[in-house]
């Protein structure tokens, strides 16, 4: 073996680059695009003082603070808003593209082989892992460039060139850091997945830190890495010191992966995998307690998943509520307490309808990913030796489906729960749960089409199952964003969703929700037949 | 006494789309017997295997196992079958001990003593996530899950590629005791030793047909025996004589060839003429039928049975 550790990295590096260089175009077009095309409106959204004053006065609630971090003191320029609106939603978006890029190049390669192959060959020991990390800091390096020089570009009311160069560096750093911490997470794991899920708990950990203190004492908020990016004074003084802090931090971490590397072995990490049962535990005996074994950390997972993010968005109802008294129109029309109380209502009952449909997508994704194991384990072989086994494919099928049922709807309740507890807990007046109950009602029948056509798919046709995905991706897009592309009344009722109306806003309608569960059930049946009938493929 | 044959196939046929898989497979697997099924890759050996578990649908002709339809009485079948696939693949978030106990229990049987004495033969790690393991790691789990499983049939496909000789071995012998038991056993596989070793009865398909079934010494007496000679007196006209084929001579007294079974006496004394100073004579392995049946060296031989040349 080589005695250089990096020798040949930057070979590697090429290698991966020619493999990878789509995937980091897409990240980098995404995000550097969504930034700057932000920034380039930002002076038509946020331009006139009233506008100013109105947005910074909605983000300095606390609800949004710990959503999007603390503003500094004003009076504030376009810039400083984009600032403050804009910095942690993106260090967020840049840690996700840093983990699913540091995770695929140290672990992903490891789990399939590629490191072992490489390795074999004439390169130093540490030069897969050097090479991969380059990958990071290019990828990282250019979108910094992308976002200081759409800065530049956009030219913010109130912008300085100091502002949009430590800005950009440091979201770049900040995403490189996290970076680091998920190759130094892919050495203590043993798998792509598990690698993955203790990046993301860490990073949970740090973001829940940052909320927290943010709210509360933004001084501590420099406990957490995290909260760095928000000390960057952006367009005020421009301080560079968060910037110094990751740069020694990212050092540090580079450091610590290659002492861990050095001490395991390839496709082993630090951790131990924890040895598991030798025997299978008295309720592991058949296909219902089968899906639950291999879901449940999944479902866990979903449900809590979604319980937080109902509560998150919970806990921004009285600044929904709090729109109305900032616009002096409504205030007028809102003078008797009364109507006040009326209107305000009904905002957030429209604010409850979209969010339902937001949850309901979101619940239907576990749900449809269990009832897509009849065909996902079908095609990498699992089920070949449970076929043999005396289980009917009806039996097999149907168990899968109401696994998938199940989970969607304890998601969705989860969800609703959230949404429903922290809203409560916020508004001065508390909401009916009817209103809650009855958004999700209306949103069962939606959520049971879309998973019966799932079925349907694994059925008949199990190649063409990510119809479906893209189907559900198209009705959110459509129901999230229809009012600003001004579709016409037909296109929404290309979705299921468009049939039930903005339950609460509007009132809930029981026909629709039969027929439609009367839909879901036949895709369901029909499913379960072309299952019955047809052949099962085999791995290979 | 003539038993009614566990498995019965009778002119089955496959086809996936425009590409037909099977053309015409029949044969019959007795109980207390181990039936080898051999065959190149891509010959269809597992296509027959999954029909007869009642994962493919049959185009045409008959497949019963127990007397039943393999498709639409699968699940009563695979009451008393055990099955172990070629390519083993398993949750990765379990561990092989707890598949074992799972497949056991689907079957409606416990985890025994006999379980763990397989465990312990075959050297199998069960508090490993099934992630962990190697190819031949997931072979284990199979084997053992359906060798401590009591079935009346038993059906291997290649079931022991990724093992190591001493689990080959252990294999074997659990197949030996499962036949010592009166049980069925169809095993598909291209490790001809194996075969040779365990099955009393070989189904040779190729191309998704059936083209040769019966036991190693009726094929064997079907085919050519390897002959290798050195006589006093030059073997000038051998390559004329009946039944002789891919003669090499080095020199006029030294000959190596194939002689077909049939021609035998007639070669022998031949040879016998022309004073034989040494004399070996191999009869075919199976390997030797295999090689015969598939090689492309011997694409020219003649058919055993027919005559013809082979269609390939």
């Amino acid at each position: 073996m080589p005695k250089q550790p990096f020798f040949q990295a930057g070979q590697i590096l090429r290698i991966n680059l020619r493999r990878d260089w789509l995937k980091l175009l897409i990240w980098l077009i995404a995000l550097g695009g969504l930034f700057a095309s932000i920034a380039a409106k930002f002076n038509n959204l946020y331009g006139s003082k009233t506008a100013i004053e109105k947005i910074t006065a909605t983000l300095n609630t606390p609800a949004m603070i710990s959503l999007f971090g603390r503003l500094p003191h004003g009076p504030y320029s376009s810039a400083d808003v984009f600032a403050g609106e804009m910095t942690v939603f993106m260090a967020i978006f840049g840690v996700i593209m840093n983990f699913s890029l540091a995770i695929a190049l140290t672990r992903g390669d490891e789990d399939s082989g590629v490191t072992e192959l490489v390795s074999a060959r004439y390169v130093g020991p540490y030069a897969s892992m050097m090479a991969a990390i380059s990958e990071l800091v290019v990828a990282n390096i250019l979108l910094a460039c992308l976002y200081s020089g759409g800065l530049q570009v956009a030219g913010l009311n109130g912008t300085n060139t100091g502002g949009n160069l430590v800005l950009g560096v440091s979201l770049g750093l900040n995403g490189l850091m996290f970076g680091l911490l998920a190759v130094v997470c892919a050495q203590l794991a043993a798998s792509s997945r598990a690698a993955t899920s203790l990046a993301y708990l860490l990073f949970g950990i740090v973001y829940l830190g940052r909320m927290l203190t943010d709210v509360s004492h933004p001084r501590y908020t420099w406990l957490s890495p995290l909260g760095w990016v928000e000390k960057l004074q952006t367009y005020r003084s421009n301080n560079w010191l968060p910037a110094m802090l990751m740069l020694i931090t990212i050092a540090v971490l580079m450091i610590l992966a290659i002492m861990l590397r050095a001490r395991r072995d390839l496709n082993a990490g630090i951790l131990a995998t924890r040895p598991g049962r030798r025997y299978a535990s008295p309720f592991l005996r058949g296909p219902i307690s089968l899906v639950g074994r291999l879901e449940r950390n999944t479902i866990l997972a979903w449900v809590i998943g979604l319980f937080i993010f109902g509560a998150m968005y919970g806990s921004v109802f009285n600044t929904v509520a709090d729109i109305l008294k900032s616009n002096p129109i409504t205030v007028k029309l809102l003078a008797d307490p009364h109507t006040a109380a009326l209107a305000t209502t009904q905002v957030l009952k429209s604010f409850i309808a979209l969010l339902m449909i937001i949850f309901t997508v979101c619940a239907i994704i576990p749900g449809l990913q269990i009832i897509y194991r009849i065909a996902t384990d079908e095609q990498r072989g699992m089920l070949e030796m449970l076929h043999a086994r005396p289980v009917s494919r009806f039996r097999l099928n149907v168990v899968l489906s109401l696994w998938g049922i199940v989970t969607s709807l304890l998601a969705l309740v989860a969800a609703v729960g959230g949404v429903a507890a922290a809203a409560n807990m916020v508004l001065d007046h508390p909401l009916a749960n009817k209103l809650f109950i009855h958004g999700l009602i209306a949103n069962v029948s939606p959520l049971l089409i879309f998973l019966g056509a799932g079925a349907l798919l694994v059925g008949w046709l199990p190649r063409l199952r990510s119809l479906v995905w893209l189907y559900l991706g198209a009705t959110f897009v459509m129901n999230y964003f229809g009012r600003l592309f001004d579709l016409p009344e037909w296109a929404t009722k290309l979705s299921p969703f468009g049939f039930i109306g903005h339950v609460p806003a509007s009132s809930l309608n029981w026909s629709v929700f039969w027929w439609q569960t009367g839909i879901a059930a036949v895709l369901f049946i029909v499913g379960l037949i072309g299952y019955q009938l047809r052949d099962l493929n085999s791995a290979n | 006494m003539q038993l009614s044959p566990v498995i019965h196939v009778s002119h089955l046929q496959k086809r996936f789309g425009k590409f037909q898989a099977l053309h015409d497979v029949s044969f019959d697997v007795q109980p207390g017997e181990v039936f080898g099924f051999i065959g190149p890759n891509g010959a269809g050996k597992s296509t027959t295997i999954r029909t007869l578990l009642g994962l493919l649908r049959a185009t045409s002709g008959t497949a019963t196992i127990f007397g039943k339809d393999v498709f639409h009485d699968a699940v009563s079948i695979h009451k008393n079958i055990a099955y172990v696939p070629g390519d083993v693949y398993l949750w990765p978030n379990l561990t092989g001990g707890e598949i074992i106990d799972l497949f056991l229990r689907l079957s409606r049987q416990q985890h025994s003593k006999r379980t763990d004495e397989l465990i312990k033969a075959f050297g199998l790690d069960t508090g490993k996530k099934a992630r962990t393991y190697s190819k031949g790691n997931r072979q284990k789990v199979a084997l053992i899950a359906a060798l401590s499983q009591k079935a009346d049939l038993y059906i291997f496909d290649e079931p022991t590629s990724g093992l190591d000789p001493l689990n080959e071995q252990v294999f074997q012998d659990e197949v030996k005791a499962l036949k010592a038991a009166g049980k069925a056993i169809l095993l598909s596989s291209h490790i001809l030793s194996e075969v040779e070793q365990m099955c009393d009865r070989i189904g040779i398909i190729r191309e998704g047909k059936i083209i040769e079934t019966g036991t190693l010494t009726e094929m064997q007496h079907l085919t050519r025996t390897q002959i290798s000679v050195t006589t006093k007196t030059p073997l000038t006209d051998l390559g004329n004589q009946p039944g002789v084929h891919q003669l090499k001579q080095s020199n006029p007294t030294t000959a190596i060839f194939a002689v077909d079974s049939d021609a035998m006496t007639i070669i022998t004394e031949y040879l016998a003429g022309h004073q034989i100073l040494t004399l070996r004579s191999t009869p075919p392995t199976l390997e030797d039928l295999f090689l015969r049946y598939y090689g492309r060296e011997n694409a020219q031989a003649v058919d055993l049975k027919t005559g013809d040349g082979p269609d390939a």
